[in-house]
C-alpha cells in the first residue's frame, strides 16, 4: 500500500456505511441509488433519525396517566418512568416492543442499578467497551453515565441519554413530594398569564401556592442545595439540585434555613414562605426544572385519586 | 502481492474521483449531530409557544421536519460547494483575503466543525465494530480518518472556494454557524475533559 489507495478507499467505505445507516441524507442517498437501479423501496422515514433531547419526550411522559406498577424488582417510579419513556419515544433497538423492553429490564435488573440500566439500553458489549475505555483513561467510576457516555459513538450516546438518563430524570420527577403540607390553594398556574403586577403577558414558569407568611416549606426530594439567594424578582429563594438534571426552586420565601452546598433529605424543612420580591401577596412560587427546562408542577400534586400522576409520590412530607 | 499493489495504485490514481464522497459523508455525519440538537431546541421552543397544539407530539414532529429540511438543504449545498471547488485552483493567503466573502469564512468553519464531529462518530463506531477496548483506538482511528480524508476536504474548502461578492453567503451564514456550533458542542467528547 505504497500510495494509500486501499487505505483511503477502506476509510471512505466505512464512512459511507455509517452515514447511510445513521443520517437522513445517507438514507435518502441509498434510496436514490436503489431507485436508479430499479429496486423499489418505500421512501425512508427521514424524521425517524431524530431522537431529540431527553427533555422533550420526558415532558410528554410526565403527563401520561399512571398505571399501578406490577410485581417487579424495579423501583416503582423507575419502572413507570422506563415504561413511559419507551412508550413515548420507542424501546431500545434490540427489543421489538415497549412491553418486551420493560420485561427485559425486569429480568436483567441487579444490584448495580446504573450498569443494569445501561446494559439494557445499549447492550452489554457496547457498555463493556466504553467502560473499559473510561477505566483506561483513569475514570474512578467508569459505569456512571456521565463518564461512560464520553466513550460512546455520538449516536449511541444520544440513545443512552434517552434511555438511561431519561428514565432516571423522570423517576426523580415522579417521586417529587409536594413542598407545602398546610392547607393551600393554587393562586396561579403554570404557563402564559397576564402578570398580576406588570399587567403584561408573561410566561409563568412555576406554580403559586397561596399560604400565610411563615408556613413551613419542605424539600420536594433529597438533593444538594445549589443556591440560596435573594433578588428583586424572586425575593428570597432556594434551589435544590436532585441529580439527573432535575432541580426544584422555592421563591418569595420569608426565610431560608439552609445553606448552599448542604445536603437535604426529601421532606426536610428548608425555610418559611413569605412575600419577598415581586409579589402581590404571601405565596410560595414552586418551580421544577428538568434538563434545564421548566415543567408544570401541577400534575405532580398528590391527589386522592390513585390513578393521577401524583399517585407515585410516596408518603407525604412530614 | 502484485495484484494488491496494482489495486492500491489504481485506487490512488482514481482518488480525486471518489475521495470527495467520503469528505461529504463525514460532513453529513457531523451535520446530523448538529441538526439533532437543533431539533431538540426547536421542539422545546415550539412546545413553549402559547399555541393550543391539537396533538402533544406536533411540536416534536414540526421540529424534526424543520431540522430534516435544514439538514437536507445543507447536504445539497455541501455537494454544490464540493463541485465548485473541484474546478478552482488553490489560492494563497493574500489572494484569499482580497477575494474573501462571508461564504469564504462560514463554509470552511462549517466544513471543519462538521468534519471533526463526523470523524469522532466514525472513530467510535469503528472502534466498537472492531471490539477493541483500547482507549487509544478511537483516537488513532480519528487521526487517520482526519488526516487521510477530513483534512484534505477542509483545506479544499478553505483554499478553493471560487471568488464571490463580499455579501455572498449572508443568508445561509446563521444556519451554517448554528449547526457548526451545535456539532462542535455535542459531537466531540472534549468538553467533558476541559
Amino acid at each position: 500500500m505504497r500510495r494509500g489507495g486501499l487505505l483511503d478507499a477502506g476509510i471512505v467505505l466505512g464512512i459511507l456505511v455509517l452515514a447511510a445507516g445513521s443520517t437522513p441524507v445517507g438514507a435518502l442517498g441509498v434510496w436514490g441509488i436503489d431507485a436508479l437501479r430499479g429496486v423499489e423501496r418505500p421512501m425512508p422515514q427521514l424524521v425517524g433519525f431524530f431522537s431529540f433531547s431527553t427533555r422533550s419526550h420526558l415532558t410528554a411522559a410526565v403527563l401520561l396517566p399512571v398505571r399501578a406498577p406490577s410485581d417487579s424488582p424495579l423501583p416503582g417510579a423507575l419502572e413507570v418512568a422506563v415504561e413511559r419513556v419507551v412508550r413515548t419515544s420507542g424501546p431500545p433497538q434490540h427489543y421489538s416492543t415497549p412491553e418486551a423492553a420493560v420485561e427485559g429490564l425486569r429480568q436483567s435488573w441487579h444490584e448495580d442499578h446504573d450498569l443494569a440500566l445501561e446494559r439494557w439500553a445499549l447492550g452489554r458489549d457496547v457498555v463493556e467497551r466504553a467502560a473499559s475505555r473510561a477505566r483506561s483513561a483513569g475514570s474512578s467510576d467508569p459505569t456512571r453515565w456521565v463518564e461512560l457516555r464520553r466513550w460512546l459513538p455520538a449516536h449511541t450516546a444520544a440513545e443512552g441519554d434517552r434511555l438511561v438518563q431519561g428514565p432516571r430524570a423522570l423517576a426523580t420527577v415522579l417521586e417529587l413530594a409536594w413542598p407545602i403540607q398546610a392547607p393551600h390553594h393554587v393562586t396561579s398556574g403554570y404557563g402564559w398569564r397576564i402578570h398580576p403586577t406588570l399587567g403584561t403577558k408573561r410566561f409563568h414558569n412555576g406554580i403559586d401556592l397561596g399560604v400565610p407568611i411563615g408556613t413551613t416549606v419542605f424539600a420536594a426530594q433529597s438533593g444538594r442545595i445549589a443556591v440560596v439567594g435573594e433578588n428583586a424578582v424572586s425575593g428570597r429563594f432556594v434551589v435544590i439540585d436532585h441529580d439527573h438534571d432535575v432541580r426544584t426552586a422555592y421563591c418569595h420565601l420569608d426565610q431560608a434555613n439552609v445553606t448552599a452546598g448542604e445536603h437535604v433529605e426529601r421532606g426536610a424543612p428548608i425555610g418559611a414562605s413569605g412575600n419577598s420580591g415581586r409579589s402581590t401577596g404571601p405565596h410560595l412560587h414552586f418551580m421544577v426544572r428538568l434538563a434545564g427546562e421548566t415543567l408544570d408542577p401541577h400534575p405532580l400534586r398528590p391527589e386522592d385519586d390513585q390513578t393521577s400522576p401524583g399517585a407515585l409520590h410516596g408518603p407525604p412530607v412530614p | 502481492m502484485r495484484w494488491v499493489t496494482r489495486m492500491d495504485d489504481g485506487l490512488a490514481f482514481s482518488r480525486p474521483g471518489w475521495l470527495w464522497v467520503g469528505q461529504l459523508a463525514l460532513v453529513v455525519l457531523g451535520t446530523h449531530r448538529g441538526a439533532e440538537r437543533l431539533a431538540g431546541y426547536l421542539a422545546r421552543w415550539l412546545a413553549m409557544l402559547p399555541a393550543p397544539w391539537p396533538d402533544p407530539d406536533l411540536p416534536l414532529t414540526l421540529a424534526a421536519v424543520s431540522a430534516t429540511g435544514i439538514e437536507l438543504c445543507l447536504g445539497l449545498f455541501a455537494i454544490g460547494w464540493l463541485a465548485v471547488c473541484t474546478r478552482q485552483p488553490s489560492v494563497g493567503h493574500q489572494a484569499w483575503l482580497r477575494q474573501a466573502s462571508i461564504r469564504a469564512f462560514t463554509v470552511p468553519i462549517y466544513w471543519a466543525a462538521t468534519t471533526l464531529a463526523g470523524t469522532w462518530t466514525v472513530a467510535l463506531g469503528a472502534a466498537d465494530l472492531v471490539g477493541g477496548t483500547s482507549t487509544m483506538l478511537p483516537a488513532f482511528i480519528a487521526v487517520v480518518v482526519l488526516w487521510r480524508v477530513g483534512l484534505p476536504g477542509c483545506l479544499k474548502m478553505a483554499r478553493q472556494l471560487p471568488p464571490a461578492p463580499r455579501t455572498k453567503g449572508l443568508v445561509l451564514a446563521p444556519a451554517l454557524l448554528l449547526v457548526s456550533g451545535l456539532a462542535l458542542r455535542h459531537g466531540l467528547p472534549v468538553w467533558g475533559w476541559l
